[in-house]
């Protein structure tokens, strides 16, 4: 069946899907580049009979008054750490979990992966209560701290499978070598690994950049602290800002995921499928 | 010798802590404060017992107080206004009270009280199971559930098909791969960016928005001119919001689902199929008899992902609608999200999340139970 007879309708079904798919995104991108005059007067679509109209004023504008670059860089701040970290300490217990024999082993390991299933919505409040009395509430550590907490479960889980290809008997031998248990770690668990930490760190970065809910409660909403979603959200609320300022600025906010998304995307089918296929 | 060995036991253990005591102090020690905070009540102090206390503990220098006296003018106002304090659990500076009366005092105190429970959410009453039973009489959380159950349904129901279709066309032709790429992207976008987009699309007017010029375009075309089509405001309307949010998520999440197809569709051996094939079996027979078949555990795999994800839905509802045109739109994370944040009523709003949790604990208990046989393989 596979490729063996090319159907016209099979083509035809999946250029509708394709169609419908790029369309939504494709509308907003060309607004991006429109002016407001024209967007009011006509379709996006009547922009693509007449190219030479579009412009990108709006994205100058968006950046340099609009405070988007401000909340661009917040967006680093938050995610860059919030990536690396969670990595680290994910890698270090996956590695405890395969290569380790202790008491209570699987059960602790079940109870690291459960947790994934749990809504951030459950430890919300009592999180920000704490993060109110130790003062913490508003930094970056702040959030930080709660992202990396909660990318542990799927990162542990990932990095585990991944280590449980990793021959035993390597581990043993550089054991019987005289290698410490740090230096195995760094110098050949982690090196090994590349690929599962690169499907990890891309999960774990579009989680960060593309989160709402997080940076809302616990930054606080100040604009001096607020990451891109957050800005966009409340120009968004106002309304004052026409659908021209709107899509340049949501393109923005898009620019870096898709990048990362289509250079890295084997390795992000890779984290999915990690997830979800048992092999 | 017995040291070095309780060192051996320890090892693992360093590697080990700071996952522990994270997912202790964000996940374990939060859930169990969550379901004891949804069993009290939050406490609104009310002027008359505070104004009332302070009178008593003034007139314990033996002047007659009542509300209009000026605190400073009584004797040893000092120590009496600390003790109250103390015990309220705020720190007054005494300089601001100096000019105010009794009846001022208390009004400031009650004003620190509140923003302090605001705050850490600490002021409140066992009350059992009270909130749950407010959140089964409130109208704005039953449009929330019914609205989480919608969600549910069509969501789930649409990204699965649709996730399927698109993987077994895929499979089919030259270009799936790209057409894969396509359909995928939606998943690096944010559901804040994916709110813009679909709010664009969704514009009431004709001539700038998309659905809306689409469908009169269409719609006279089908019909052979016989019927015409008026713009819609799609997400204003309360007989369309729902479905338009929910189209939303199911652009974003299909992908998703086709990705996982085409590998699970990819692993069905090729003898199987062949076979099928040479007996005779068309494509739609093929699909139902052998792909679904070896493929079922995976699809039971997504569709829960697609159901843990979909109940914890906030971000599109929150910035396409918040909820509205007079709260058609709620769900209960962005209740849960207004009630606990803009309200601050953290007890009501841990009543609502342990209603999210408790539809994902079958869905727990389930991973866990195959974990454990997974691991045993092991």
């Amino acid at each position: 069946m596979r490729q063996s007879r090319s159907n016209p309708l099979v083509h035809t079904g999946l250029a509708l899907f394709v169609f419908l798919w790029l369309l939504p995104s494709l509308g907003l991108f060309i607004s991006s580049l429109r002016t407001r005059a024209a967007m009011n007067d006509s379709g996006w679509w009547s922009a693509l009979l007449n190219p030479l109209s579009l412009t990108i004023s709006n994205y100058i504008d968006v950046v340099t008054t609009g405070g988007l670059g401000r909340a661009f860089i917040n967006s680093i701040i938050i995610s860059v750490p919030a990536t690396i970290l969670p990595i680290l300490i994910a890698a270090g217990a996956a590695y405890a979990f395969q290569f380790f024999r202790f008491p209570f082993r699987r059960t602790l390991f079940i109870t690291c992966i459960g947790l994934q299933v749990i809504p951030l919505q459950v430890t919300l409040i009592p999180v920000l209560r704490m993060y109110n009395m130790t003062g913490l509430s508003g930094t970056w550590p702040a959030v930080w701290l709660a992202h990396t907490a909660f990318g542990l479960p799927f990162g542990i889980f990932l990095l585990r499978n991944f280590f449980a290809n990793v021959p035993y008997s390597l581990i043993e031998s550089a054991r019987i070598d005289g290698a410490s248990e740090a230096s195995i770690f760094f110098r050949l668990i982690l090196p090994l690994a590349v690929p599962a930490l690169a499907s990890l760190g891309i999960f774990q970065f579009l989680w960060t950049w593309n989160d709402l809910l997080i940076a809302l409660v616990f930054l606080g909403g100040t604009s001096e602290t607020a990451p891109l979603t957050v800005k966009i959200t409340s120009m968004f609320g106002s309304l004052e800002s026409g659908w021209h300022i709107m899509a340049s600025a949501s393109f923005i906010s898009m620019a870096l995921p898709l990048l990362i998304f289509f250079s890295l995307q084997r390795y992000f089918v890779k984290g999915i499928l990690a997830g979800s296929i048992k092999q | 010798l017995k040291f070095r060995k309780a060192i051996e036991q320890a090892r693992p253990f360093i590697w080990l802590t700071p996952a522990l005591l994270l997912l202790l102090i964000f996940f374990i020690i939060p859930t169990i404060q969550t379901v004891w905070l949804s069993l009290n009540t939050k406490i609104e102090y009310r002027e008359s017992g505070i104004e009332k206390e302070l009178i008593d503990v003034l007139s314990s220098s033996g002047m007659t107080v009542t509300r209009k006296t000026r605190v400073s003018s009584i004797e040893n106002w000092k120590t009496h206004i600390t003790k109250v304090c103390d015990r309220l659990g705020i720190v007054l500076d005494n300089d601001r009270i100096i000019r105010l009366t009794v009846r001022e005092t208390s009004e400031l105190l009650i004003m620190k009280l509140n923003a302090k429970a605001d705050r850490t959410g600490s002021l409140s009453r066992f009350t059992g199971l009270t909130q749950y039973l407010s959140l089964a009489r409130d109208p704005s959380m039953r449009t929330a559930l019914r609205n989480n159950l919608v969600w549910v349904l069509f969501f789930t129901v649409f990204t699965i098909v649709l996730g399927m279709s698109a993987a077994l066309l895929i499979e089919r032709v030259g270009w799936g791969m790209v057409a894969r790429t396509i359909l995928f992207t939606p998943m690096a976008v944010s559901y804040v960016a994916a709110s813009v987009i679909w709010s664009f699309m969704y514009d009431a007017s004709a001539v700038t928005g998309t659905v809306n010029a689409i469908l009169k375009f269409l719609v006279p075309v089908v019909t052979l001119g016989f019927k015409s089509f008026s713009e819609v405001a799609w997400l204003g309307s309360r007989y369309t919001v729902n479905l338009a949010l929910i189209a939303a998520g199911i652009w974003m999440w299909t992908g998703f689902c086709t990705v996982i197809f085409t590998a699970a569709i990819r692993s069905v051996p090729d003898e199987m199929l062949e076979a099928a094939h040479i007996e005779g079996a068309g494509p739609v027979q093929l699909f139902f008899r052998i792909i679904l078949p070896s493929i079922r555990s995976t699809v039971l795999v997504v569709t829960t992902t697609m159901v843990i994800n979909v109940l914890k839905i906030f971000d599109l509802v929150y910035t396409m609608t918040d909820g509205g045109p007079f709260g058609e739109s709620e769900v209960v994370a962005n209740y849960m999200y207004r009630t606990a944040f803009i309200d601050k009523n953290f007890q009501y709003a841990s009543a609502m999340a342990v209603i999210l949790f408790m539809a994902v604990i079958p869905v727990l208990i389930a991973n866990v139970r195959n974990l454990f046989i997974e691991e045993s393989v092991h």
